[in-house]
C-alpha cells in the first residue's frame, strides 16, 4: 500500500515562547508576553497569521492558547507540540512525564479516557514503553487546545532528545504512527540534537513527516555544528522545518528564512518573539 | 561526515579506552546526564542506580539498555565503572557521594553536593581523600557569557573595584497551599549565583541578610550582603518573580575604576579600558549566539559539565569550574545566610 503523501508545512507561527522557555532575551520574553496578555491581543495576532500565509499554528496545549482560540469562530489549524513539559517542572525531582498532567479543564474528561484507550491500543509495550506513555500524555493534553483542526503532531524536544540519546528506534517508529493516525497531518520531531536526529532517522529508515530544529546562518544552536547540520540536510531524508531562524535575535527573520531555505529546508517556524510585526512579517516569508 | 552515534549499550568512539560512567539517580537532572554519557565520545553509559522502582523504569523506557539498580553496591556487585554521576535528590547526595568516593570512583555531582553546612563538613573529609578525581558541576559556570566574564574578571582589567551586585530572580507562582514540593529560592537558584560570585571574586567571609518567607518555613526572598575575603563587598539578591520567563536570570554587575562590566543568561556588556579576552576597548555587548559553544548534544544542563569533566579523566588536571572545594564553600555560605536571614540580619561568619 502506498502511503498517501503529506505535505509539511511551509510556515508555521510559533507561539510556543508564550509558555515554554525561549533563545532570547528575557526583556523580549517578558515584553511579548504582556503584548499577549489578553486573549484578544493573541486571538487578532493568530488571524493576521493565517491571512498572511501561515499554515498552522505551533503551540502547546496553554489556558492562554485555548482561551485566544475561543475567541475565534474561524477553524485555526494547530500543530500541537506534546507533551507540554511546562518549566515549572524543574521544581521536582522526576522526570515531567511522571509528574502528573493537570486535566485540560474540569468536566473534560475526554483526553484521560484517551489516554486509557490509547495505552491499551498500544500494547504490548502498555505503559512501560515510552512512546506509550508520550501518547497517553498527549491525549490527556491536547484537549486542553480547544481545537479538533489539528494539522498534525510535533512530539516535544526534551522527549525527542531523550529517545535519541538513548537509540530508541521504537518511539520514532510508533509515535510517528500514533501522531498520524490519532491528529491526522503530518507527525514529526521537534529536537535540539538536530543533526543527531536526521543521521539516526535515516540509519533507522524512519519516514518521519519532519524534523523541527534551529537552522540559521549564524549556526546558533544547531548540534553538533552548523557544518554538520547542512550535511544532513543535503543528504536528503525527513523534510526539515527550521527554527531560531533569527539566531538569538542577532540576524533579521528575512535573512535567517532565505538561508534556511537556501540551505534545504522545507519549511519555516517563526515564533512570536522573532516578530513585531506578525502579519507583515509572515506575509514577507510567505511570498 | 558525521561521527557514527551511539546507542546507550555500545560503546561510542568505538575504541577500548571509553570512561565508563555509572549514573546515581535517575530524575530528570540525572537522565540529562545518561543522554549527555550516551552521546558523548569517549564515554560509555555502564549502569543506572536509582532507589525508587518506577523511576528505574521509566529510564528503561525511554531506551536505555544499561543496567539499572537500586544501589550503587548492587551495580558494583556486577559491574564496573571508571566514574560515577551523582544527580539524586538534594538529601541523598552525600551519601550517594561518599558512596562513590569510598568505592575509588571519580565522581562529577550535577550542581551542589549539599546546600547546608553539616553536609559541607561530611563531604569535605571524603573528597580530600579521594582516589580519584571529585567534580562539581555548577551549569552556570559552564555558560559561555559567564565563562567569558569570569575571564575578564581574572584578567584584572577593571581596576580596583566599586560595586558588585548580583540577582537571580525565578519566574515562578506558587498558589498558596501549594508552594514548591522541596527546597527553598536559595537552593534553587541563589546557590548557582553565590558560586558565580566565588568564581569571579573569591570566598565570602561573613554575611548580613534579611529574607521573606511567604509559603511556610521557605525562605522565598532574599536580601544578602557579602564580605568577601579581601574586604571587597556584594550585594545578593534574590527570589521568585513574576510568570514569564521561564528560565532563571541571573544578573552580575562589576564596576572598577577602569571599567565596568554586566553580565546576564542574556548578555555581557563590558565597558573596558583597554582589550581582553577578545573584548575590545570601550563598550561592548555579545550575547549568546557571539560565543563559541561547541557542545556535540545538547541534553540541558549536563551536556558542559560532562565533557569537561570527562576530558579531565584519567588524570588529567581537573577545570577550575568543577573544583568541589568551591561548592562546599557555597553550601557554608547558604548556610551563613540562613542563619543571618533568621537572625534579622545579624552578621554570620562564612567557615572556611
Amino acid at each position: 500500500m502506498t502511503r498517501p503523501a503529506r505535505t509539511v508545512p511551509g510556515l508555521l507561527l510559533g507561539v510556543t515562547s508564550l509558555d515554554l522557555p525561549s533563545r532570547t532575551t528575557r526583556d523580549r520574553m517578558l515584553e511579548v508576553a504582556g503584548r499577549f496578555r489578553e486573549p484578544e491581543s493573541l486571538a487578532v495576532t493568530l488571524v493576521r497569521a493565517l491571512d498572511a500565509g501561515a499554515d498552522a499554528v505551533y503551540a502547546v496545549p496553554s489556558p492562554r492558547l485555548r482561551a485566544a482560540l475561543r475567541e475565534l469562530r474561524r477553524v485555526v489549524p494547530v500543530l500541537p507540540r506534546l507533551p507540554l513539559t511546562p518549566p515549572a517542572d524543574d521544581l521536582a525531582y522526576e522526570h515531567p512525564l511522571l509528574v502528573a498532567a493537570p486535566d485540560a479543564e474540569p468536566g473534560l474528561p475526554y483526553g484521560r479516557l484517551r489516554a486509557a484507550t490509547t495505552t491499551l491500543a498500544m500494547l504490548p509495550g502498555g505503559g512501560g514503553d515510552l512512546a506509550a506513555r508520550v501518547a497517553a500524555r498527549c491525549e490527556v493534553e491536547a484537549p486542553a487546545l480547544g481545537t479538533r483542526a489539528w494539522a498534525g503532531l510535533a512530539v516535544a524536544a526534551p522527549i525527542t532528545d531523550l529517545a535519541l540519546a538513548a537509540g530508541n528506534a521504537r518511539f520514532f517508529e510508533r509515535m510517528v504512527r500514533f501522531g498520524r493516525t490519532r491528529f491526522g497531518g503530518v507527525a514529526g520531531f521537534e529536537s535540539h540534537n538536530l543533526g543527531p536526529l536526521l543521521a539516526r532517522l535515516a540509519e533507522w529508515g524512519i519516514d518521519a513527516d519532519f524534523v523541527l530544529g534551529a537552522v540559521n546562518p549564524r549556526g546558533f544552536a544547531m548540534r553538533p555544528d552548523a557544518d554538520a547540520v547542512l550535511a544532513r540536510m543535503a543528504a536528503g531524508g525527513v523534510p526539515v522545518i527550521a527554527s531560531e531562524l533569527r539566531a538569538g535575535g542577532t540576524v533579521a527573520l528575512a535573512e535567517g528564512a532565505r538561508w534556511a531555505l537556501e540551505h534545504g529546508a522545507k519549511g519555516l517556524a517563526a515564533d512570536l518573539v522573532e516578530m513585531d510585526d506578525v502579519g507583515a512579517e509572515l506575509r514577507a516569508l510567505a511570498r | 561526515m558525521l561521527e557514527p552515534l551511539s546507542d546507550s549499550s555500545a560503546d561510542p568512539t568505538g575504541t577500548p579506552q571509553a570512561r565508563r560512567f555509572v549514573v546515581l539517580g535517575l530524575g530528570r537532572a540525572g537522565l540529562g546526564y545518561a543522554m549527555a554519557v550516551s552521546q558523548q565520545p569517549g564515554c560509555a553509559l555502564a549502569g543506572l542506580v536509582e532507589p525508587r522502582g518506577p523511576l528505574r523504569r521509566f529510564a528503561r523506557s525511554a531506551g536505555f539498555a544499561a543496567p539499572s539498580y537500586a544501589s550503587l553496591g548492587q551495580f558494583l556487585a556486577k559491574d564496573g565503572a571508571d566514574a560515577a554521576i551523582v544527580a539524586g535528590p538534594p538529601e541523598e547526595r552525600v551519601e550517594q557521594l561518599e558512596a562513590a568516593v569510598g568505592a575509588g570512583l571519580a565522581a562529577l555531582v550535577d550542581g551542589l553536593p549539599v546546600s547546608h553546612a553539616e553536609g559541607a563538613v561530611r563531604l569535605a573529609g571524603a573528597i580530600e581523600n579521594a582516589r580519584a578525581p571529585v567534580g562539581c558541576g555548577v551549569g552556570a559556570l559552564f555558560h559561555p557569557l559567564f565563562a567569558r566574564a569570569i575571564s575578564v574578571i581574572a584578567a584584572d582589567v577593571l581596576g580596583a573595584l566599586r560595586e558588585i551586585r548580583a540577582s537571580v530572580y525565578v519566574s515562578r507562582v506558587f498558589a498558596a497551599d501549594a508552594p514548591p514540593g522541596r527546597g527553598d529560592v536559595l537552593d534553587f537558584a541563589v546557590g548557582d549565583l553565590l558560586v558565580l560570585l566565588d568564581a569571579m571574586f573569591g570566598r565570602a567571609s561573613a554575611v548580613e541578610a534579611t529574607g521573606q518567607r511567604l509559603y511556610g518555613d521557605r525562605l522565598d526572598e532574599v536580601h544578602a550582603r557579602l564580605t568577601l575575603v579581601g574586604g571587597r563587598v556584594a550585594g545578593v539578591d534574590g527570589s521568585w518573580s513574576v510568570p514569564g520567563y521561564p528560565r532563571a536570570s541571573l544578573v552580575i554587575e562589576v564596576v572598577g575604576e577602569k571599567g565596568a562590566l554586566l553580565v546576564s543568561d542574556d548578555a555581557l556588556e563590558t565597558e573596558l579600558g583597554a582589550p581582553c579576552e577578545g573584548l575590545p576597548r570601550g563598550h561592548s555587548r555579545r550575547v549568546l549566539a557571539d560565543e563559541p559553544d561547541p557542545v556535540a548534544f545538547e541534553s540541558g544542563d549536563a551536556s558542559r559539565p560532562l565533557a569537561a569533566f570527562a576530558a579531565s579523566l584519567p588524570g588529567g588536571p581537573l577545570l577550575d569550574a568543577l573544583d568541589p572545594r568551591r561548592a562546599l564553600r557555597v553550601a557554608r555560605l547558604l548556610d551563613a545566610i540562613r542563619r543571618s536571614a533568621g537572625d534579622g540580619g545579624a552578621s554570620r561568619g562564612v567557615d572556611a
